[in-house]
């Protein structure tokens, strides 16, 4: 039966072409507009390299102090409360500290060309949650972070600006005027890859004045069920640190995960709210996205049923009951609709080939330069796959339902005489 | 033995100004291997009894009995699969599906049943060349005459292997040469066992029936 229904769907589509170009076009471009959406968000909470694993990781920078003379504030996630509370966790299958981002002045060493790059003082675990592809050398080891020896990994962009496409390794550069030893070379990583982000990587502990920084942590749960687990463990912490000094109260209220994080969510109070109102928002755009051009697809089937009434008939008096109708013209529908969501899949390829750092402007949270970085196949995914596939269905019945279900209550007598 | 046989049967057909009556208490019986002509001037409501009796239209009033089947209260479902199984329509106008080519348009039937798509084939191939078309199964309706075009549609009321045939004027849009050959079809199946209903204005090929009821103004007057 669906094989008669193929042919004939591809043979009024090639009999009515016009019409059957605006349809297929109309669904390429909605399904072009719900890829790209849904892309611009998936790659910001995805498993990307280097971040592979941001389903399991949980993230911390702020933490609230209230004093018992009354003051509250609010500051960047400062060592002493990162040693004390954080650092210790055994929950985790792995936690690394990051000192926020900042920029660095480097130099090759004897030369007078400097230049400015974004630099991310971490330490070496930090090398075993991101996953970097190396194009030479290596990462720094727990003894080049616990002796504080100034070596740096550097990405192809600077090795290419600095070193001219000679080897790097073992090569010395001059950051913020102090000297480091060049261990490894990565390749370039996207600034959407914001906990990871860097032109080069040092140890913190390099940098003598490391205890008063301002960090970044993330905890790599063994399993996304430890969520609950490691906050559990951070209050334990908390409160014996709070215990020490009962001068002022610490709530560090996280860690959270990427999802949290990406909607600048601080308190577990406001998290719910939030998540909940993001995704009605992004629910709502989609459903839009849908909606406009099922409108139009839903007139352009109408019509086309129309012109298909004394066939209509013709089926009924043979034996179609109303659901083989409704049936039929929802499977004949969702063959445009697929050929539209196949068009569209390929021209969402191409927006975001052209039009990548415009989409991807407004997801910096880090500093405004450099280049986004990120592989084509951070972008399509299985369930950007799964997204487009499920966009045809929805496209597919909310344009062809009303014209399906006008076409099943049509009286016999009155289709045969149209 | 009686296949068809509608009692008391009125239709009319309302809008918000008038009321018309299409048919008035009709009674008509139809008998197994029957060959039956339905005439009458234009607007009498023999096709609108030949649609009410193929269940394509529901009457007003009145009951129809299909092989002793009532079909008064029949849920729609049930409807397309008795008419599916039971009931074969040939059209005026032929009504075959253009964008379907002719061997498709011959198991558009047979879609509706479980049934593979290679007995289906081998069906509709079947019926095709007992109305003598077999060699054109890959042509579209637009590449075929209006003879050859009443033959598919012969063949689509065929191949479900109904008990009745209705046929609402099948030579009308025919010529004459064409229209002799298509009764020569409907002769051969009445001949095999086929019940055959047909709507004629042709007085000179009712008379080749085995039986003529004529209509006027919405009643049955012979």
């Amino acid at each position: 039966m669906y094989k008669v229904y193929f042919k004939q769907a591809l043979h009024i589509l090639k009999q009515d072409r016009l019409i059957s170009a605006i349809s297929i076009i109309g669904t390429a471009l909605a399904i072009t507009m719900i890829m790209l959406v849904y892309m611009v968000q998936e790659v910001k909470t995805a498993n990307v390299l280097p971040e592979i694993h941001r389903d399991r990781s949980m993230y911390l920078n702020m933490m609230d102090i209230k004093y018992n003379t009354g003051g509250r504030w609010r500051a960047m996630l400062k060592y002493e409360a990162l040693k004390e509370c954080l650092l210790p966790l055994k929950t985790p299958e792995n936690i690394s500290a990051t000192v926020m981002l900042t920029d660095a002045v480097v130099n090759m060493e004897g030369s007078a060309e400097r230049n400015t790059y974004q630099l991310r003082q971490t330490d070496d675990n930090f090398w075993k949650i991101y996953s970097f592809p190396f194009t030479e050398g290596k990462a720094f080891t727990k003894e080049d972070f616990d002796s504080g020896i100034p070596v740096v990994v550097i990405s192809q962009k600077i090795a290419k600006e600095i070193f001219k496409g000679q080897q790097a390794v073992g090569k010395t550069i001059d950051i913020n005027f102090i000297p480091y030893k060049v261990l490894g070379v990565v390749k370039n990583i996207s600034m959407l890859c914001r906990y990871s982000f860097a032109d080069l990587w040092i140890p913190y502990t390099s940098v003598p004045s490391y205890t008063n920084s301002m960090y970044n942590f993330v905890a790599l749960a063994k399993h996304k069920n430890d969520f609950d687990a490691i906050k559990e463990e951070v209050l334990v912490n908390q409160k014996k640190y709070n215990a020490i000094d009962t001068t002022r109260v610490l709530d560090l209220n996280g860690p959270y995960t990427v999802s949290q994080m990406l909607l600048d969510i601080y308190s577990s109070e406001d998290a719910a709210n939030e998540i909940k109102a993001n995704t009605r928002r992004n629910i709502l755009i989609l459903v839009i996205a849908l909606i406009i051009p099922a409108i139009n697809l839903s007139s352009f089937s109408l019509s086309r049923i129309r012109k298909r009434m004394s066939e209509i008939g013709v089926r009924k008096a043979f034996g179609a009951n109303k659901f083989s109708l409704i049936g039929q013209v929802l499977y004949e529908n969702m063959i445009t609709s697929l050929i539209g969501g196949a068009l569209g899949f390929i021209l969402s390829f191409i927006a975001v080939v052209s039009l990548r750092d415009l989409l991807l402007s407004d997801s910096l949270s880090v500093l405004q330069s450099g280049e986004f970085g990120l592989s084509m196949s951070a972008f399509f995914s299985l369930s950007v796959f799964l997204a487009v596939f499920l966009a045809c269905i929805a496209l597919n019945v909310l344009s062809a339902s009303i014209p399906a279900f006008r076409a099943s209550r049509l009286p016999i007598v009155n289709a045969l005489k149209s | 033995m009686q296949i068809i046989s509608l009692e008391n049967i009125s239709k009319v057909y309302s809008t918000k100004e008038i009321e018309t009556l299409a048919l008035e208490n009709v009674n008509l019986e139809v008998n197994k291997g029957d060959f039956l002509s339905v005439m009458g001037p234009s607007g009498c409501g023999k096709s609108t009894m030949l649609n009410i009796m193929g269940l394509l239209d529901i009457p007003t009033g009145g009951r129809v009995n299909i092989n002793r089947v009532d079909t008064t209260n029949m849920k729609d479902k049930a409807m397309a699969e008795f008419r599916n199984k039971t009931l074969g329509f040939v059209f005026q106008s032929f009504h075959l599906v253009n964008s379907l080519n002719v061997l498709d348009n011959v198991e558009l039937p047979l879609l509706y049943r479980k049934m593979s798509g290679s007995e289906r084939t081998r069906r509709a191939k079947e019926v095709l060349e007992k109305v003598g078309l077999v060699h054109r199964t890959k042509h579209f309706p637009s590449q075929l005459s209006g003879g050859q075009c009443q033959r598919v549609a012969i063949a689509r009321a065929l191949v479900g292997n109904p008990e009745i045939i209705l046929a609402d004027e099948p030579t009308g849009n025919l010529d004459s040469k064409m229209g002799a050959e298509i009764m020569d079809l409907l002769f051969q199946l009445n001949n095999e066992g086929a019940t055959i209903v047909m709507v004629t204005h042709d007085e000179h090929i009712a008379k080749k029936t085995k039986c003529i009821v004529r209509f006027f103004d919405g009643r049955r007057v012979q």
